[in-house]
């Protein structure tokens, strides 16, 4: 698995879509800004991209950020058990303000420990800077 | 040239900016600051009173021009440096005018800012960060969106991009000689 990161609005896509060369390889392209549940995935290089949308329906559908975890972690385990390439894409929302709302504070709790989740099941983390792509961890095999 | 410049508030960047800008100079250019936030109130005063104060202090001969729109109209000449402090109020500027489409202030800001960068000797541009949270609303997703697409360009563009972290320049793209 490859976790990509970074604020939001810093061309995250954009980055995948050119490491990949997905314009010309065959892919399958998930968004989680449209679908809420998690895809069967079919290709060969699956994205998925918007993964704090999906912590957030877990966490809509659980009520505690522990919950929330304990369901992501089940999923992540499928993904990584896969035989392609999976890429996660997910918007970093856990440097602001502490929100005021419970649900929002919940939601970046979750979020933060998905993400570390993701990163320690990834083989690759890169965070994307208006671009540029800094690689915070790489497994060799 | 460009150099694009971000970093949290009161980070340090416009400091850094002003010594870079300093250091490309050569002896015919003139400094020039583009303020581009708009006096609103009393807070925004003493927020330009101190980048004020700085300049005024810093040994060079700064001319500036307040503009918060429409920036490729300021007069340049070759050997210029200019600096624009900052991106984030020049794009409030150009979003929230009433005589052009929202929907194209950043496209407006980048054109801009590429042709003062090749009709001066160089460009110095102070940016804020993209906040790292969940958007409050959907104006402000906009907005930020427009701004992003604005960061990604210049970052695309420049020669030289830093982030500034607690006064601490970290260099994302090219290098600099020691900003002291």
């Amino acid at each position: 698995m490859h976790f990509v990161t970074g604020g939001a609005f810093n061309g995250k896509k954009k980055w995948v879509t050119a490491f990949y060369k997905l314009e010309q390889t065959p892919h399958q392209w998930h968004s989680f800004y449209k679908e809420k549940e998690a895809p069967e995935l079919r290709e060969e290089i699956v994205v998925l991209e918007g993964v704090e949308r999906y912590i957030r329906a877990l966490l809509e559908r659980s009520g505690t950020p522990e919950e929330a975890r304990l369901l992501f972690r089940k999923q992540l385990e499928k993904w990584q058990k896969e035989d392609r390439t999976v890429i996660l894409i997910g918007t970093d929302i856990t440097k602001g303000i502490v929100p005021m709302n419970a649900f929002d504070r919940f939601f970046r709790d979750a979020a933060g420990w998905c993400f570390q989740d993701t990163a320690a099941a990834s083989r690759r983390v890169d965070t994307v800077w208006y671009g540029i792509a800094e690689t915070i961890k790489e497994e060799t095999e | 040239m460009i150099v694009f410049i971000t970093g949290g508030v009161r980070s340090g960047k416009s400091s850094l900016a002003e010594k870079l800008a300093m250091q490309l100079a050569c002896e015919e250019s003139r400094l020039v600051y583009a303020a581009c936030g708009q006096r609103t109130d009393s807070e925004m005063k003493e927020r330009i009173r101190h980048h004020q104060d700085r300049r005024a202090n810093s040994g060079a001969r700064w001319t500036t021009v307040e503009q918060s729109v429409d920036l490729g109209q300021i007069k340049t000449a070759p050997s210029d440096i200019l600096l624009v402090d900052c991106i984030t109020t020049l794009l409030a500027g150009e979003f929230f005018r009433e005589d052009k489409p929202a929907s194209e202030a950043d496209k407006r800001i980048v054109s801009d800012l590429l042709s003062l960068a090749g009709r001066t000797h160089a460009v110095v541009l102070v940016s804020n960060e993209l906040s790292f949270e969940p958007m409050p609303g959907e104006l402000t997703a906009q907005y930020a969106k427009k701004l992003g697409m604005v960061h990604q360009r210049l970052v695309q563009e420049c020669e030289i991009a830093i982030l500034v972290e607690h006064g601490i320049p970290i260099v994302k793209k090219g290098g600099i000689l020691c900003a002291e």
